[in-house]
C-alpha cells in the first residue's frame, strides 16, 4: 500500500514537471535589434497594454488581445521574455521584419507536409514566408483534403491557414479607436491607411518609431497615441481600473499558479501518508486551503473584470467545477476527520487543472451569445458546476475505496464509503436541480423543455446511473454492495465527464458551450 | 449505508432490496439506451429510430408503472412524505413527457417587417391523396422540416377502401439534387435514365442514374460503383450500366448494339428528315414536329409482331420484334390521316401523305461494337422492343434480367442489383425544381409509390411540395399533394420592427429583438411586446420565441419565430417541484418534525 502511495506521489511529480515544462515560454529567433529595443522600451509598452481594444464583441486590454493572437499564431500566450503587446504590435505594424522568423505554429497533423526532409523533426514553428509559399503550392492537395467532407486533415489545413491569416490581419483587427457616430471602432490598420483620419498622424509616427527600433521616439509616440486615445474616448470606453485588473490577471496567470499549488499540495499530502508524517500532512492541508482561497479569489477577480460570474465555455466550467471539488474535499476532511479527503481533492483538482493547461483550452473570455443571456444561466450553472465538482470528488473517493478495500483499516474504508454516499447524495441533488433548471431554460429559450439533444440525453444517463446508485445504496444489502456502489459511482462520473467534455468535442450539440 | 439508515429505518429489508434492484435495473436500461442513441446515432436518426419508437415509450411506461406500484404500496412509517413526493414527482414528469410527445404543437412563424400574420406553419409535412372524392392524409413526421438530408420514409396509407395504397418512400429536402419525375418523354435528344435497387452486405440502396449527365450518371453503394453510360455517335447507339467493384482488374467488354430504329420523313421540296427512335422508347404517344411545314406526326400504336386478326384487326402475335410496326397519325396542313408503317419492309413500303410527303420506318441491323470505356467491366445493356430488359455481363455482375428481377453480383447471394425502372428518354423530365433560397422557400419533395390491392406497383412518382399531381390508376385518378399544414394563432401579430443589436463598438450581435403588436379581435385588445431570445411571448396558449432571422431581397428583415404549445410542460414543472422538495426533505430535512409527524 505504501508503495502505491509513493508511486502516486511520483506520478503527480512527473505531471507537475510536465506542466512546468509546458508553461515555460518557447522562444523564436527574433528579427535583428528587436530584443534590445524591447528591453529599452519596457515601461512604455506597459502603458500600451492597458489600452482598450474592441475584439470579437468585447472590450479588452491590448495585452489580452496580444496574448490571444499570440496563441492563435504562435501557439502560446507569450513568446520569449518579451511583452506580448510589443511583439503583436510589431507583427501588426512591421510584418516584413518577421516574415522569415519561425513564428507560426505547425499543426501536428501537417508536420510531414510542412517540414522538408532537411529540417529537424522537432521543429514546431514555420515562418510566414515559408508557409505562404507552401500554401500556394499545395492548393491542389488542400482542396482535395477540403473536398473529403471536412476530414481531420482538412480541418488542420484550415487551422494552419487561419494562423497565417491572423498574423496578416492583425493591424485590421486591432480596433483601438472609438469614433463618434461609427458603429465599429477604428482599427490601427484603418487609421494608418486613411490619410484623412485625425488619427493618421499619430498612428503613422507610432508605426515609424516602432519599425525604426528607436526607443526614444517610440516612447514619445506612445505618449502621443495615449493622449489621442484619451481625448476621443466616450462613455462606452471601459474604465481603466477594469482594464488594469484584467492585465493583472493575465500577467499573473492565477489559474496556472493554482495548478502548481494543487499538485504540490497533493504531492506533499501523498508523501505525508507515505512516510507517514503528520507535519507533511498538515503542510499539504494548509497548501490546499491556500489554493482553495486563492482559487476563489481568482474566480472573483475574473468575475469582476469579465462582468459576469457564470461559466459560458468549457474552461470557465472547469475552473468553477474544480473549486467545488476542493471545497467539498476540505469540508469532508473536517467532518470525517480524515486527511485522505484533502489528498484526494488536491490530486483530483491538480490533475484536472494540469489536463486543462496541457490541452488547447485557454482562459478566454468572450461576450455572452444572445441565447445565453438569461437568468437561467445563473441558476443552471450554479447548480450543475457544483454537482460535477462534488461527483468528481465522489469518483476519486470510490477509486481510493476500491484500492484500499481489504487492505486499509476497516474504519477508514467505512469512512470512505460513507463519505462517498453523502457526496453522491449531494451531487445527485444538485444534478437534479441542474437538469431541471436547464430544461426550464430550454423551455424559455427554445420552446421545448426536453429535446433529446446529446447533452440533455447524457445528463439523463448520468442522472439515471446515480439514481440507481442511491436506490441500491438505500436498499441493497450484502457484503459486496459497497464495491458495487463504488463501481457505479465511477461509471456515473464517466457519464458526467462525457456529458461535460465528450459531448462538446466528440458529438455535435446545441450546447456548444459549457 | 449504515449511517444513513437513521434517515428512514427500513422495516422489511428484503422487499425493499428487491424494489431497489428493480428500480436500478430500469434506470440503467434507460441510461444504456439513451447513452447509445446520443453517442452513436446522428440526431435525426436517433429521433426516428429510438426516441419516437413505441418500444422506447414502453420503457418509460414500465418506468411509470414501477413508480405507480411503489406509490401504491409504500407503507413506510418514516420519511414517507419525502419518498412519495420524489416518486410522484418523477411519475408526473414522465406523464408530462407523454403528454408533450402526444399533444405538443410546434411550428414556425415567418414574418416580415411591417407585415402581420394570424397563422403559422406547423413543423410537419403531410401527404394527402384524393381518389374519387375520398381523401386520406398522412403525416410524414416533424423531423423532415429542417434542412435535413434526404431520408427513407415508411408512411403508408390506404385509400378508396384499401383498393389503393399510397406510400411515401423517400424524402428529399431540396430536389435539385435528385431525379424527380421520370414519367414523360421528350422529343429531341436522348437521355436514358435508370433506377436500380442494390442490395449488398445486408443493406439496400436505391440509385437513380441519368446517362449523359456529368453529375448524375455515377453513383456508388457499399463499394460498388455504378455508371450509366450512353454513347451516341453517328452510327453507334447504346446505353449501358457498369457496376465497378473496387480493386478489380479492368477488362474490355463487347456490347451488342441494339437495333436502330428510324422514322424518315421525306418531301419533294425539303430535305429528308430523320428521326431516331431510341430502342426501348415507349413509342406510343411519341410526337415529332415537321421541319419547315405546319404539321406533326404522332405514333398511335406499336406492335412488335404485326399480324391481321380474324376480324381484320391489327394485333401482335408475340412480344418478339419479328415484324415491328407502328401506326402513325399525320396532321399536315390541317389534314389528318392514319397509316401503318412496317419496319422490316421499309424499302418497299413508303406510304404517301398529303403535301407530297412520304414516310418510312426502318430498323437497322444489329451489329457488334467495342466499348469505348476501357475501364468499365460489368455492363448492363438496356434495349427493349416493348419492355426493357437488362443484359449484365462482365466479371462482377452476371446474369440477365427484366425489370424488377434481381441479378446476383459475383454469384454472391448477399449482393444483388434490381433494375426498377428504365426510361429511354428522360432528359426533360428530370425536372429540376429551383429553390429560391432562404429557410421558408426550399421546396421539399417526396417519392410516392402507389400500389394496388394485390400489392402490385402502379407507379412511382416524385411529388414536390405544394404541387397537385394527378396520377392515373386502374381505380381512377389519384391526386397527390405534399404540404405543410398551417394553424390559426387566434390573434393577429404585427411585426413593427426587427433589430439585431450589436455589442458596443463592434458588429458582434448582442441581441435579436422583434417588436410586435398583438391584436386580439375578439377581446378588442392590442398590446405591444418585444420578443427576444429567452424572452418569449405567451399568448392564446402559444409561446412565440425568437428563433432566427433573415433578410428579403429588398433588405427588409424577416423575423423567424418558433411557435409552441405544450400542455405537457405543466406536468414537467409540477413534477420537478415535487421532486426537488422530496429530495430536500429526504436528504437534508429528514430530522424536521413535520416529516416524523405521521407516527
Amino acid at each position: 500500500m505504501r508503495r502505491l502511495v509513493f508511486a502516486w506521489a511520483i506520478g503527480l511529480l512527473l505531471l507537475l514537471v510536465l506542466v512546468l515544462y509546458d508553461m515555460y515560454p518557447s522562444t523564436a529567433p527574433m528579427p535583428e535589434g528587436f530584443a534590445s529595443f524591447a528591453e529599452e522600451v519596457g515601461e512604455a509598452n506597459q502603458e500600451l497594454g492597458v489600452l482598450a481594444v474592441q475584439h470579437k464583441g468585447r472590450f479588452k486590454p491590448v495585452d489580452t488581445f496580444a496574448r490571444e493572437n499570440l496563441l492563435e499564431v504562435f501557439g502560446e500566450t507569450s513568446l520569449g521574455r518579451h511583452a506580448p503587446t510589443l511583439i503583436v504590435l510589431d507583427w501588426a505594424l512591421s510584418p516584413d521584419a518577421w516574415l522569415d522568423a519561425a513564428i507560426i505554429k505547425i499543426e501536428p497533423a501537417l508536420r510531414s507536409e510542412l517540414l522538408s526532409s532537411g529540417e529537424s523533426p522537432g521543429k514546431e514553428h514555420i515562418s510566414p514566408h515559408q508557409l505562404e509559399e507552401i500554401l500556394s503550392h499545395r492548393k491542389a492537395s488542400m482542396s482535395m483534403a477540403m473536398g473529403s467532407h471536412q476530414g481531420p486533415l482538412a480541418r488542420s489545413w484550415m487551422r494552419q491557414r487561419r494562423r497565417l491569416s491572423t498574423f496578416k490581419s492583425l493591424a485590421e483587427n486591432m480596433r483601438l479607436f472609438p469614433l463618434a457616430g461609427q458603429e465599429e471602432w477604428q482599427s490601427l490598420g484603418g487609421a494608418l491607411s486613411d490619410e484623412h483620419s485625425a488619427l493618421h498622424g499619430s498612428c503613422k509616427m507610432f508605426a515609424e518609431s516602432l519599425s525604426a527600433r528607436n526607443g526614444a521616439h517610440f516612447r514619445k509616440a506612445t505618449a502621443d497615441l495615449l493622449q489621442v486615445v484619451s481625448s476621443i474616448r466616450d462613455s462606452s470606453y471601459p474604465p481603466a481600473w477594469r482594464l488594469r485588473l484584467e492585465l493583472l490577471y493575465q500577467r499573473t496567470r492565477p489559474i496556472g499558479i493554482l495548478t502548481i499549488i494543487y499538485l504540490l499540495a497533493a504531492i506533499v499530502c501523498a508523501m505525508g501518508h507515505f512516510v507517514p508524517s503528520k507535519r507533511a500532512l498538515r503542510a499539504g492541508v494548509i497548501m490546499l486551503w491556500a489554493a482553495t482561497i486563492f482559487h476563489i479569489l481568482a474566480l472573483t477577480l475574473r468575475a469582476i473584470f469579465a462582468e459576469r460570474a457564470m461559466a459560458s465555455n468549457t474552461f470557465e466550467y472547469i475552473i468553477m467545477t474544480t473549486v467545488m471539488t476542493s471545497i467539498a474535499g476540505l469540508v469532508m476532511m473536517l467532518r470525517k476527520k480524515e486527511v485522505i479527503y484533502a489528498t484526494i481533492a488536491a490530486s483530483l483538482v491538480g490533475i484536472a487543472h494540469a489536463a486543462t493547461s496541457l490541452s488547447p483550452l485557454w482562459d478566454r473570455i468572450s461576450p455572452l451569445a444572445p441565447v445565453l443571456q438569461s437568468k437561467w444561466l445563473k441558476y443552471h450553472v450554479s447548480s450543475a458546476a457544483p454537482a460535477y465538482g462534488v461527483l468528481y470528488l465522489a469518483c476519486g473517493i470510490s477509486i481510493v475505496f476500491i484500492i484500499l478495500r481489504g487492505k486499509g483499516s476497516p474504519k477508514l474504508t467505512a469512512n470512505l464509503s460513507n463519505a462517498n454516499f453523502k457526496l453522491i447524495r449531494l451531487g445527485f441533488f444538485l444534478l437534479t436541480i441542474g437538469i431541471i433548471t436547464g430544461a426550464t431554460w430550454a423551455d424559455k429559450a427554445w420552446g421545448r423543455y426536453w429535446g433529446w439533444d446529446p447533452k440533455e440525453s447524457w445528463s439523463l444517463v448520468a442522472w439515471c446511473i446515480y439514481c440507481a446508485f442511491l436506490h441500491l445504496g438505500f436498499s441493497a444489502s450484502g457484503k459486496s454492495r459497497h464495491i458495487l456502489l463504488a463501481v457505479i459511482a465511477i461509471v456515473g462520473f464517466i457519464a458526467v465527464l462525457f456529458t461535460f467534455i465528450g459531448v462538446n468535442y466528440i458529438l455535435s450539440s446545441l450546447h456548444s458551450y459549457g | 449505508m449504515d449511517e444513513n439508515g437513521k434517515a428512514g429505518q427500513v422495516p422489511t429489508r428484503h422487499s425493499t432490496s428487491i424494489r431497489g434492484w428493480v428500480a436500478a435495473v430500469i434506470l440503467l436500461v434507460v441510461a444504456v439506451v439513451v447513452g447509445y442513441a446520443a453517442t452513436f446515432l446522428p440526431y435525426d436518426q436517433a429521433m426516428s429510430t429510438i426516441y419516437t419508437r413505441p418500444w422506447f415509450a414502453a420503457i418509460f411506461v414500465a418506468f411509470a408503472a414501477a413508480l405507480v406500484m411503489y406509490v401504491a404500496t409504500c407503507r413506510r412509517r418514516s420519511g414517507r412524505v419525502a419518498l412519495l413526493l420524489i416518486h410522484v414527482g418523477v411519475l408526473v414528469i414522465i406523464l408530462g413527457g407523454f403528454v408533450t410527445f402526444g399533444f405538443a404543437i410546434r411550428g414556425t412563424l415567418v414574418i416580415e417587417e411591417g407585415k402581420s400574420a394570424d397563422s403559422f406553419a406547423l413543423d410537419d409535412l403531410r401527404l394527402s391523396a384524393t381518389l374519387g372524392g375520398e381523401e386520406a392524409a398522412t403525416s410524414l413526421g416533424p423531423f423532415l422540416n429542417d434542412e435535413d438530408e434526404s431520408c427513407d420514409l415508411d408512411a403508408r396509407m390506404p385509400i378508396a377502401s384499401g383498393r389503393i395504397v399510397v406510400s411515401a418512400e423517400r424524402y428529399v429536402p431540396n430536389p435539385k439534387e435528385v431525379l424527380p419525375r421520370l414519367s414523360q418523354l421528350s422529343e429531341d435528344g436522348c437521355a436514358p435514365a435508370i433506377e436500380l435497387t442494390v442490395e449488398r452486405n445486408g443493406r439496400t440502396g436505391r440509385l437513380s442514374l441519368l446517362a449523359d449527365d456529368p453529375m448524375r450518371s455515377r453513383d456508388s453503394f457499399e463499394g460498388l460503383e455504378f455508371e450509366f453510360i450512353f454513347v451516341a455517335d453517328k452510327d453507334k447507339y447504346s446505353s449501358f450500366l457498369s457496376g465497378l467493384a473496387a480493386n478489380q482488374a479492368t477488362e474490355a467488354v463487347t456490347i451488342p448494339r441494339p437495333p436502330r430504329e428510324r422514322l424518315v420523313i421525306s418531301s419533294g421540296d425539303a430535305a429528308e428528315q430523320t428521326i431516331e427512335l431510341a430502342p426501348g422508347d415507349a413509342k406510343v404517344g411519341y410526337t415529332a414536329r415537321l421541319r419547315g411545314r405546319e404539321g406533326q406526326i404522332r405514333i398511335l400504336r406499336y406492335l412488335p409482331d404485326f399480324e391481321m386478326g380474324p376480324n381484320m384487326q391489327a394485333r401482335s402475335r408475340s412480344n418478339e420484334p419479328n415484324n415491328p410496326a407502328i401506326q402513325v397519325e399525320a396532321r399536315i396542313d390541317s389534314i389528318t390521316s392514319t397509316v401503318w408503317l412496317f419496319g422490316k419492309i421499309a424499302a418497299f413500303h413508303k406510304p404517301s401523305l398529303p403535301g407530297g410527303i412520304s414516310i418510312t420506318y426502318s430498323i437497322g441491323a444489329s451489329d457488334q461494337t467495342q466499348s469505348k470505356q476501357g475501364a468499365t467491366k460489368r455492363i448492363v445493356l438496356l434495349s427493349a422492343p416493348q419492355e426493357p430488359y437488362a443484359v449484365i455481363s462482365g466479371t462482377s455482375l452476371q446474369g440477365q434480367a427484366r425489370l424488377g428481377e434481381s441479378i446476383e453480383i459475383d454469384g454472391d447471394s448477399t449482393a444483388r442489383v434490381i433494375i426498377e425502372q428504365f426510361f429511354s428518354n428522360a432528359r426533360e423530365t428530370f425536372e429540376v425544381i429551383e429553390g429560391e433560397g432562404g429557410r421558408g422557400d426550399i421546396p421539399k419533395c417526396v417519392r410516392v409509390a402507389i400500389w394496388d390491392a394485390s400489392g402490385k406497383l402502379v407507379q412511382r412518382i416524385w411529388a414536390p411540395e405544394d404541387t397537385e399531381i394527378a396520377v392515373p390508376t386502374p381505380q381512377g385518378e389519384i391526386t397527390l399533394l405534399l404540404f405543410t399544414p398551417s394553424r390559426p394563432l387566434g390573434f393577429e401579430l404585427f411585426l413593427e420592427k426587427f433589430e439585431a443589436r450589436k455589442h458596443p463598438g463592434s458588429r458582434m450581435p448582442s441581441a435579436y429583438i422583434s417588436t410586435v403588436k398583438v391584436t386580439d379581435k375578439r377581446l378588442g385588445t392590442a398590446i405591444d411586446y418585444t420578443i427576444s431570445p429567452n424572452h418569449p411571448l405567451a399568448r392564446g396558449g402559444y409561446k412565440l420565441y425568437q428563433s432566427a432571422f433573415d433578410k428579403t431581397d429588398e433588405g427588409a428583415f424577416v423575423s423567424i419565430l418558433g411557435v409552441s404549445r405544450d400542455p405537457g410542460a405543466t406536468g414537467f414543472y409540477i413534477g420537478s417541484i415535487c421532486l426537488i422538495l422530496g429530495l430536500l426533505l429526504r436528504f437534508y430535512l429528514g430530522h424536521l418534525r413535520i416529516v416524523r409527524m405521521q407516527k
